[in-house]
């Protein structure tokens, strides 16, 4: 294998490592957490009672992290696979040379692209009644309003292509309509572009709930993003940089968040780099 | 003299008439014939009572002016049509192969009999037939090497290479003067003549009873445009395919034709 190639295996490999970690996190993740224990366990550090040691309350740190991954996991990768499926069929109308499609994508994306992200997003999480609040609706909603940009890049890849000409002239050499389209425009040209924003909208997915859900915390309110039995990484952040300010040794919780955040950037990175190289 | 310069002088001394007999009577294994056709939109008439005969080891030039639907007349000669209502009338058969006439079930009945044609002649497309598209960028995939892409090519043999995939890949490099790191280059990392020259490749690489050039010297310069046809026809002598070459260019018909065959208006006419 072309030093490339390894290194974009060995790029993708990462990616889908750290990927793979949080979807098995997130199955792991408990119901509720351990009950507290005062006692016995309070502010153990990294080496003392459970891995990662304890919180201020006596409650590992693993639970929070755990519940956290369970928290954005699945609703992070609902909004790549969402951003995915627009880019797809804006990449395969421009070589269909359907101009009908053409042209209700390019209206989608005039319309969309058009609206305040933020904004939106605050009034779909506002607007979900409280017993329904997820992450879900406010991801699905974030990636249908980054989908302009990924589809315009996905079209203009596939514009570069040819457009139908290569559609043609790939028809000559005798592939199928499934080989052409599936293999040819969206795996051999299409990935790249496919894969680096879905993980983008996947890390600002990830992202968005840890900002919403430490306004929350830092206002004392319910989060927008989960039910107020389970726990983001936003409360490992919230907790530690509080502590510390309040001059308590709770470095190691400030420390597990913030790997976390780190660890979901590098896996966004990690699979933009997979998908670059060639 | 070369053969090319030998053909040169005697297509000097050839009428246009001259050429468009001798794609009717030449000697020679027809290995296509396409009569009669028509096809066209619910709004216009697109080819008219068009007709040509490919003979193996001879050049036939497919000549018309911008619009006059030589391009679709080659993509009928493959079997993919996508015109709505599309095949009105004529015939398609590869009488090297079978009798079969490949228009039967699609004369006047529209778009669903096209894409079942489209489907029953994926067979042959790659393989009996190729196809050399305008530009060289759109037969090449960007997203892959080019040795993929001949590998991919070379598998659609009725019989696969005896000296393993890697000579054979080497081996029509060489034929069309490419060196063989080309293999691993992408697209997009070759220059103009040599995706040309790539896309030769790519169109010779299934041993090919037929092959369609649709145009191969576009956005050519003058010279590179000589050597890419001198080498599309010296390939398909040696390999004794039955050339169809789509051209406005006079002096490449002169040079190189064994036949010719006009659609629409005669191009040069006005000239003479």
């Amino acid at each position: 294998m072309r030093r490339a190639a390894w290194k974009s295996a060995a790029w993708t490999a990462a990616g889908a490592s750290i990927l793979g970690a949080l979807v098995l996190a997130s199955l792991a993740a408990p119901e509720f957490l351990s009950r507290p224990n005062l006692a016995e366990s309070a502010l153990l550090p990294f080496t003392g009672g459970p891995i990662l040691g304890t919180d201020i309350r006596g409650i590992p740190i693993t639970e929070y992290a755990l519940q956290g991954a369970g928290v954005v996991t699945m609703p992070a990768l609902v909004s790549a696979l969402v951003v995915a499926f627009l880019a797809i069929v804006a990449g395969l109308a421009r070589c269909a040379a359907i101009s009908w499609a053409d042209t209700a994508i390019q209206l989608f994306s005039e319309l969309v692209g058009a609206l305040p992200r933020l904004v939106v997003v605050l009034v779909v999480a506002l607007a979900m009644p409280a017993e329904w609040r997820s992450l879900f609706p406010i991801g699905v909603t974030w990636a249908l309003l980054a989908a302009p940009g990924a589809m315009d890049e996905a079209a203009s890849t596939a514009g570069r292509l040819g457009g139908a000409k290569f559609v043609e002239a790939l028809r000559a050499h005798g592939f199928t309509a499934t080989r052409i389209y599936l293999y040819h425009i969206v795996w051999l040209n299409l990935r790249g572009v496919i894969v680096r924003q879905s993980a983008d909208i996947m890390m600002q997915v990830v992202f968005l709930e840890i900002a919403l859900s430490y306004l929350a915390e830092s206002q004392q309110q319910p989060s927008l993003t989960h039910q107020d039995s389970t726990f983001s990484w936003a409360r490992l952040l919230y907790d530690g940089y509080t502590a510390i300010v309040g001059g308590l040794p709770l470095f190691h919780e400030l420390f597990v968040g913030i790997t976390l955040v780190a660890a979901t950037a590098f896996m966004a990175q990690a699979f933009r780099r997979g998908a670059q190289a060639r | 003299m070369s053969e090319i310069e030998r053909n040169r002088l005697r297509n000097a001394e050839r009428s246009v008439a001259d050429l468009l007999e001798a794609n009717r009577s030449a000697p020679g294994t027809v290995l296509l014939e396409m009569l009669n056709v028509s096809i066209g939109t619910t709004q216009r008439s697109l080819v008219s009572d068009f007709s040509i005969r490919v003979r193996e080891g001879r050049v036939t030039a497919l000549v018309g002016a911008s619009g006059s639907g030589k391009s679709l007349s080659a993509r009928a000669m493959m079997g993919v049509l996508d015109v709505d209502p599309g095949l009105s009338a004529g015939s398609l058969r590869y009488p090297a192969r079978s009798s079969r006439d490949w228009f039967e079930d699609v004369r006047g009945r529209g778009m669903g009999a096209q894409h079942t044609l489209l489907r029953a002649s994926e067979s042959l497309r790659g393989g009996y037939v190729t196809y050399s598209p305008q530009s060289a960028s759109s037969a090449l995939n960007p997203g892959r090497t080019v040795g993929r892409q001949l590998e991919m090519a070379i598998r659609r043999r009725e019989t696969p290479p005896a000296e393993g995939m890697a000579a054979a890949v080497a081996q029509v490099l060489d034929e069309v003067g490419l060196p063989h790191r080309a293999s691993r280059a992408l697209v997009g990392e070759l220059s103009g003549g040599q995706a040309q020259r790539a896309a030769l490749a790519i169109a010779i690489a299934p041993n090919p009873a037929i092959m369609i050039a649709d145009e191969p010297e576009t956005g050519l310069d003058p010279v590179l445009r000589r050597v890419v046809t001198e080498l599309m026809i010296n390939v398909a002598r040696r390999h004794n395919v039955g050339l169809v070459l789509i051209t406005h260019n006079k002096d490449t018909v002169d040079r190189i034709a064994d036949d010719m065959v006009l659609i629409g208006e005669d191009p040069w006419a006005r000239y003479r």
